[in-house]
């Protein structure tokens, strides 16, 4: 049987792995609930401050601070996981010591790196999921009709290319062990670049150029224009093919950097340190 | 069949960079494996012995593919390490002392079906040879209670029973026993030689600094000091390599002519006329030798087996400088 007929299997062995960790600290899940009334809570009484007072910024997603907000926080969630899962799995693993015992089993690493990714997939995924519910039953956010296609493909091109950068940022760990200053970098200038919290039309416009090649500004611009304005794929077509050519060249990068930080460390003897 | 363990030449150097050494210090470079070459046939048990920092654990870890090796290559079940890696970690099975190894807050069970899965085992495939381990390590009772809530010796026999998963031809035990009591390492020891030996035919590589251990359970040995493999072959052959370290002591009473013609001239002390000196002879030799000498005029008055343990043979070949008896077998 190849490699690859394995991979459904591994990838659900991974995920009950995960999950039944996360189960065993039940009180994580309550207090993540908690995280997210919370933060949206915050947001919901900053939004209030502009309320009657329309921004020129705001008009092209519909003129409201608050469903504007919110996507751009539970999509912070998103960035954070899919940028550092791959370096947290293998930091995490060499602490504890469990990365010797993954490593020599016929598993490859880039398997471990992409299995291990898909509990926090899922799990990101139900926060989303609660930040929205909790935006429209607590709050009373509503959202027009929304083409899902185009925010399933949205997602997937926002996903891709930070799953590039999460790759480069974990052969980063394999080869130095500690820092991230990729998965730092990306998931700091996002959040001041990427139009989180505010659109990206309020930048400086030395700062526009930096902000374009971020995927998270294209991701957002594309996911809000779905959700807030309900367009299609063809509305959104620019940022789709701006996702796509950020994807061919992070994931190309990220394969590239994950093959030789393994050489490097297999050479080095460093694999397992930490 | 291609020898269980085969390893050619195998050179190994660490690189020790910083800062510094980017700016305006030289890298230092530590030896840890020198022209290592080696062969552990099917079914044998090997005890790799060397003092700390002899790269025995560095050996280890290029046989499970986790380190590679500067020069030099090797084979497990004729599968190379180099070109291979993935069959090799089909064909091994590791065990260690480190318990961090496993995950903490699942029970045996669910380790074992996590860590089977990447043995590429599924359905019910997986359920029966976990059930199998279980069985053989005799962990079937405790293997639904969380692994944090196993003792040291449960912990061992788990890592056992992962280390069998995918049914390997070698197992490589890496200080498997320091974290044990002595009664645990007992039951260890007999279950190595009795289960995974004699009666699942695994090639075991024990790589140890217990020579007590190694001397009771290994069938060779290959002994390591500063990255240098200094001797290997059957364990019982490595004993008689310090000459006068074993066979027979005489306490007699002689003319010298004799005691020269027999080789009894090595002596250990003389005493009130009487002198005690060792014989290098086989037990298969003595009878015929009392003869010899008892006609040739000498009187024995004592006469005693010497049986040296491994750790001052093991303590004396470590120490003495620029020694090199060579290979064995």
């Amino acid at each position: 049987m190849s490699a690859r007929r394995h991979l459904p299997v591994k990838f659900l062995a991974f995920l009950r792995r995960d999950f039944k960790t996360a189960a065993s600290y039940r009180l994580n899940f309550v207090s993540q609930g908690f995280r997210i009334l919370i933060t949206t809570f915050s947001f919901f009484l900053i939004s209030k401050m502009f309320d009657g007072q329309p921004s020129s910024s705001l008009e092209p997603y519909g003129g409201h601070y608050f469903p504007f907000v919110l996507i751009g926080v539970a999509l912070t969630d998103f960035i954070a996981t899919a940028t550092n899962t791959f370096s947290n799995e293998i930091r995490t693993a060499q602490m504890l010591g469990t990365l010797e015992s993954l490593l020599v089993t016929p598993t490859s690493i880039s398997t471990i790196l992409i299995s291990s990714f898909s509990y926090k997939l899922l799990s990101t995924s139900f926060r989303i999921i609660f930040y929205f519910l909790v935006g429209i039953f607590v709050f009373g956010l509503s959202y027009p009709s929304v083409n899902a296609a185009a925010l399933a493909l949205s997602f997937l091109l926002t996903l891709l290319p930070l799953f590039g950068i999460g790759l480069l940022s974990a052969s980063f760990i394999l080869v130095f062990k500690q820092g991230n200053p990729v998965g730092s970098l990306i998931v700091m200038t996002s959040g001041l670049l990427g139009g989180v919290v505010y659109p990206v039309s309020v930048l400086p416009k030395w700062l526009l150029p930096f902000s374009d090649i971020l995927p998270v500004t294209h991701g957002l611009e594309a996911i809000r224009q779905v959700l807030l304005n309900g367009a299609g794929i063809v509305e959104i077509r620019r940022q789709l093919v701006i996702l796509c050519l950020l994807s061919l060249l992070f994931v190309a990068l990220g394969s590239v950097s994950i093959y030789y930080g393994l050489k490097i460390a297999k050479k080095e003897g460093s694999l397992l340190h930490y | 069949m291609p020898p269980a363990i085969e390893l050619h030449h195998i050179s190994k150097t660490f690189t020790e960079r910083n800062w510094k050494t980017f700016l305006f210090q030289k890298p230092r470079y530590t030896k840890a494996l020198d022209d290592i070459s080696l062969t552990v046939e099917k079914g044998e048990i090997m005890g790799l012995l060397g003092p700390n920092g002899a790269g025995k654990t560095t050996l280890i870890k290029i046989l499970a593919t986790l380190i590679s090796p500067d020069s030099g290559d090797g084979s497990i079940a004729g599968c190379s390490l180099s070109q291979q890696s993935a069959a090799v970690r089909e064909k091994i099975g590791m065990v260690n002392t480190n318990d961090r190894t496993f995950y903490w807050r699942l029970t045996g069970r669910e380790n074992l079906d996590f860590f089977a899965a990447l043995y590429n085992l599924s359905g019910n495939a997986k359920k029966d040879r976990i059930a199998r381990v279980l069985q053989l390590t005799q962990l079937q009772d405790k293997a639904d209670f969380r692994f944090m809530n196993y003792s040291a010796g449960q912990k061992q026999r788990l890592s056992i029973a992962r280390a069998m998963l995918p049914e390997p031809e070698v197992i490589l035990l890496d200080e498997a026993t320091s974290s044990l009591d002595p009664i645990a390492t007992r039951e260890f020891l007999s279950f190595t030689k009795e289960v995974l030996s004699a009666k699942e035919q695994k090639t075991i590589l024990w790589c140890t600094h217990k020579l007590n251990e190694a001397d009771e359970i290994c069938d060779s040995l290959a002994i390591l000091r500063h990255g240098r493999l200094l001797h290997s072959g059957p364990a019982r052959e490595i004993k008689t390599l310090v000459s006068g370290r074993s066979g027979f002591l005489f306490t007699l009473k002689g003319p010298d002519k004799v005691l020269e013609k027999y080789h009894l001239s090595s002596i250990v002390h003389t005493h009130d006329g009487l002198t005690t000196c060792h014989s290098a002879a086989s037990p298969e030799q003595i009878p015929q030798l009392v003869r010899e000498l008892s006609a040739g005029g000498v009187e024995i008055f004592e006469l005693s087996a010497v049986t040296e343990s491994l750790e001052s043979i093991f303590t004396e070949l470590v120490t003495t400088q620029n020694r090199d008896i060579g290979h064995v077998s």
